[in-house]
């Protein structure tokens, strides 16, 4: 090769390689920008400093209600109040970039997206894990193929006096899947009579009131199994005499185990 | 090192890599379309081959030592030392791992990195699929989108048409991919409107870039159609037509029913053994992988089979130090796979799950998956490890170095005859001095060389070894043979001086060539000691896969007498039922 070609390649090069971001993820689809980069690709959505600024103003109780009527003050489009959500999510540290990208490739549009994302944008962890739970599996669901429907659905079941969310609607194939997800490290047999009792009900009130109840298949979701073996039974049989599915594990195994349950359902 | 340093690395490795193909002239081979053919248009090659070096700089670059090391040393194979080789092997590596973890960089990397450093634990991060799913082109095409793929065209000359649709093509940037996709779609519209326009080679030039086009926007059934158009008139002209001929490979899989035997025998191997010296061979195997990894999902060990094969042909031996491992993580990844859906399934505490003979048909499905796996992984890493014939590079290092000696020999008699008592001392003494450090050197090489073979080495980086160990002993030899002259007095003074001055030259230049020859060695001989303690890893990895088998048995065994016991007690149920019936009937009565 000629001296003075490669020079002027290399020459070529150094000024490309100066103008290159160093993050660059040519070929993989994804493009990794700043960590508070918009996640959205289309529309107006907030400068950078200003997701910093709202963040900042979350410091107790009430702020994310402040902040929420800010951002609502701003006229701004649905995908970019999803966006401005899930970025200040980011720079609260309450949700990775990465996550944060691939909820919204899975979630953007759905309903209760943005509602969910929101709550999770508080100071303490309680609430936000249960919700950040909801998103997950939610987001592990696109990811294989299923429609959400949508995430913290309210409906009037009939029991409780006022109206219940459902966590998570998923369906394929005309099969539709009702979740009650629940992000907890251990069960006993207060919390079994207190929430997950009235929840299976609920869950099971939800199927009766669909047009076609035998293409609902609900499902009960928790992230730990109870230490305790006779609530885990207990937990068993209660789920089976209501027909409903019992799924432990992480978002990903739930999913693995939803996925199976829908190969055995077809 | 920094990252600007390091991408300057990749960029001129790449380019110097380019350049040395730069002169076919046959439209749609890899090397025409990854080359200019007139002035210095190297713009496009930079982004493009930076990007493929770089491109999981943020991700998979986090994977531990086990997984680096691997990149490490595909890229080291390539000729690049450094972060730079780490980045372009993981590069590699990376495509497979996201296509069977069916996510992102980071499900990727997980799935790399427990693959690779081996675990019994259900990988609660995976997204492995229990359930193998049906066939749906839409969901593939969905999937694919966010996998590696082939960088954009560099060859700039052409027919109009395609001239207009590679200017499309300039405002292509590595970080923009969205925007890069609209750019693919308006050059398709430019090329689709120029194709009835052109003829001959230039309607095979203007077809692959549509074909390519269409691959890279995901639209398979439409690249390979085209692909195929494109093959057909590139035959009749008798050109080479191997980019169409691998996107028509890869493109093709994506229909319902794909013949893939004939798609890899006939395309994908005709793609990677018909252009010698074409530096995307392991690029193309490791795409070639990523698409089966999501295509053929819990299924992958007879299609690997079939492109093991076209890894161990001759033709693209230069290349097995990239190909091989980047099969044998391949390899791993899919055992892990296999391992995770089975002990997902058989963990699961879902009575739906457990007891249904669905789950039961899938594990046994996946536990021989596995062992086919397992018997294909050992059958590479034989290969991988299989020394090449070094025999006659042993023959013409031993025959030069008997040339060598008589040499000496033949010095040391004339060294003992006298001219000038003064002169011929101080010759002696410096020949002697000389031919000793000649010797040395020699023997230096000789002995790195004999330790070479003992271990693996591949053909070309033998045969570039003992062009320059020749060229070392001609200079050396035409050292002596001056030496000789001078000290034996059959020339004079002033040509004796003269004879120095030329002696003293061409020991340098021999000395030089020993040190070039020596370095050269000496990071072979490295390279050679990564290769052995990463063969010395896959070994220990396939170990533990191997030894796996006994616990995945026991799994599954334990799911069937779960089954069996379900069956037994719905039995004894369904007989405890119709005893109390047959009883109330004896009663009623």
């Amino acid at each position: 090769m000629k001296i003075t070609q490669l020079f002027l390649s290399s020459l070529i090069l150094f000024f490309i390689a100066t103008i290159q971001p160093n993050e660059a993820q040519a070929f993989l689809g994804g493009v990794t920008k700043g960590a508070l980069g918009p996640l959205s690709k289309k529309g107006m959505v907030l400068a950078e400093d200003e997701i910093i600024k709202l963040a900042r103003m979350i410091k107790g109780p009430g702020d994310v209600t402040k902040v929420k009527k800010i951002i609502g003050e701003k006229k701004l489009s649905s995908e970019a109040i999803e966006d401005t959500y899930a970025r200040i999510a980011i720079q609260r540290g309450n949700l990775r970039r990465e996550e944060a990208e691939t909820m919204f490739k899975n979630l953007s549009g759905v309903e209760g997206f943005s509602s969910t994302v929101s709550k999770i944008l508080g100071v303490g962890s309680g609430m936000n894990r249960g919700h950040l739970n909801e998103l997950r599996i939610a987001s592990a669901a696109a990811d294989r193929g299923f429609k959400v429907e949508g995430i913290g659905i309210k409906y009037s079941d009939g029991i409780k006096k006022s109206p219940t969310d459902l966590d998570i609607l998923i369906s394929k194939n005309g099969k539709k899947f009702p979740i009650e997800a629940k992000d907890y490290d251990d069960i006993n047999l207060a919390s079994l009579s207190n929430t997950m009792r009235p929840d299976m009900d609920s869950l099971v009130a939800y199927r009766k009131m669909a047009f076609s109840p035998n293409a609902v298949h609900p499902v009960f979701t928790v992230t730990h199994q109870p230490s305790d073996p006779s609530v885990l039974k207990l937990m068993q049989s209660e789920a089976s005499k209501r027909g409903i599915e019992l799924v432990y594990g992480s978002p990903e195994e739930q999913l693995i185990q939803l996925e199976q349950l829908f190969k055995i359902a077809n | 090192m920094s990252v600007f340093v390091e991408k300057v690395i990749v960029a001129i490795f790449l380019i110097v890599l380019f350049s040395t193909t730069c002169m076919a002239s046959e439209p749609s081979t890899f090397t025409y379309f990854y080359s200019e053919s007139a002035s210095v248009n190297w713009g496009l090659v930079i982004v493009a081959t930076i990007a493929i070096g770089l491109a999981v700089y943020t991700g998979f670059a986090t994977a531990p030592a086990a997984v680096t090391s691997i990149g490490t040393l595909i890229g080291n194979a390539t000729g690049l030392s450094g972060v730079a080789a780490t980045n372009f092997g993981l590069a590699l590596m990376g495509g497979g791992a996201m296509a069977t973890g069916g996510a992102g960089v980071v499900v990727g990397t997980a799935l790399l990195t427990s693959a690779m450093t081996f675990g019994t634990n259900i990988m609660s991060e995976l997204a492995i699929s229990a359930a193998l799913e049906k066939y749906n082109y839409q969901s593939l095409v969905e999937k694919s989108r966010n996998l590696p793929t082939l960088p954009p065209p560099v060859r700039s000359d052409g027919s109009a048409s395609y001239k207009a649709a590679l200017k499309v093509l300039v405002a292509y940037k590595n970080d923009e991919p969205i925007k890069n996709q609209s750019l693919f779609r308006e050059a398709i519209a430019v090329a689709e409107n120029g194709v009835n326009g052109v003829k001959n080679e230039e309607e095979v030039q203007l077809r692959t870039l549509l074909s390519y086009l269409y691959f890279v926007t995901s639209q398979y059934k439409k690249s390979a159609s085209q692909a195929n158009t494109t093959i057909k008139l590139a035959k009749k002209l008798n050109l080479k037509w191997t980019l169409p001929a691998y996107i028509y490979s890869v493109s093709s899989m994506y229909d319902e029913r794909p013949n893939f035997s004939s798609l890899n025998d006939n395309y994908f191997s005709y793609s990677v053994v018909t252009e010698p010296d074409n530096d995307f061979v392991p690029i193309l195997f490791s795409q070639y992988m990523t698409h089966i990894n999501l295509r053929f999902r819990g299924e992958t060990s007879s299609y690997y089979r079939k492109v093991a094969e076209v890894a161990n042909d001759k033709r693209v031996s230069e290349y097995s130090d990239q190909v091989l491992p980047l099969m044998l993580v391949n390899y791993f990844v899919n055992l892990k796979m296999e391992q995770q859906r089975i002990a997902v399934l058989s963990d699961s505490t879902n009575v739906t799950i457990k007891g249904s003979p669905i789950t039961l048909a899938d594990t046994e499905k996946s536990l021989n998956e596995y062992k086919v796996l397992l018997k294909d992984t050992r059958n590479t890493l034989n290969i991988y490890k299989i020394k090449p014939e070094l025999s006659s590079a042993e023959k013409s290092l031993i025959s030069a170095k008997v040339r060598l000696d008589k040499v000496q020999i033949n010095i040391n008699q004339s060294l003992s005859s006298t001219i000038n008592k003064q002169e011929a001392r101080r010759a002696r003494i410096e020949a002697e001095k000389l031919l000793i450090e000649t010797k040395s050197s020699l023997n230096s090489v000789q002995s790195a060389i004999d330790q070479l073979f003992s271990d693996n080495v591949s053909q070309n980086e033998l045969q570039q070894m003992r062009r320059d160990v020749g060229k070392m002993l001609n200079v050396s030899k035409d050292y002596l043979a001056t030496s000789t002259q001078f000290i034996s007095g059959k020339i004079d003074k002033e040509q004796m001086r003269a004879a120095q001055k030329d002696a003293t030259k061409l020991l340098n230049d021999a000395k030089k060539s020993f040190e070039v020859t020596q370095s050269k060695i000496n990071k072979f001989l490295n390279r050679e000691k990564e290769k052995r303690e990463q063969i010395h890893h896959f070994e220990k990895l396939l170990k533990d896969y191997e030894s796996d088998v006994g616990r995945l048995e026991e799994l599954i065994n334990g799911l069937k007498a779960y089954q069996v016991q379900n069956k037994l007690q719905d039995s004894v149920k369904h007989e405890e039922i119709s005893g109390f019936n047959q009883f109330l009937r004896l009663f009623q009565r």
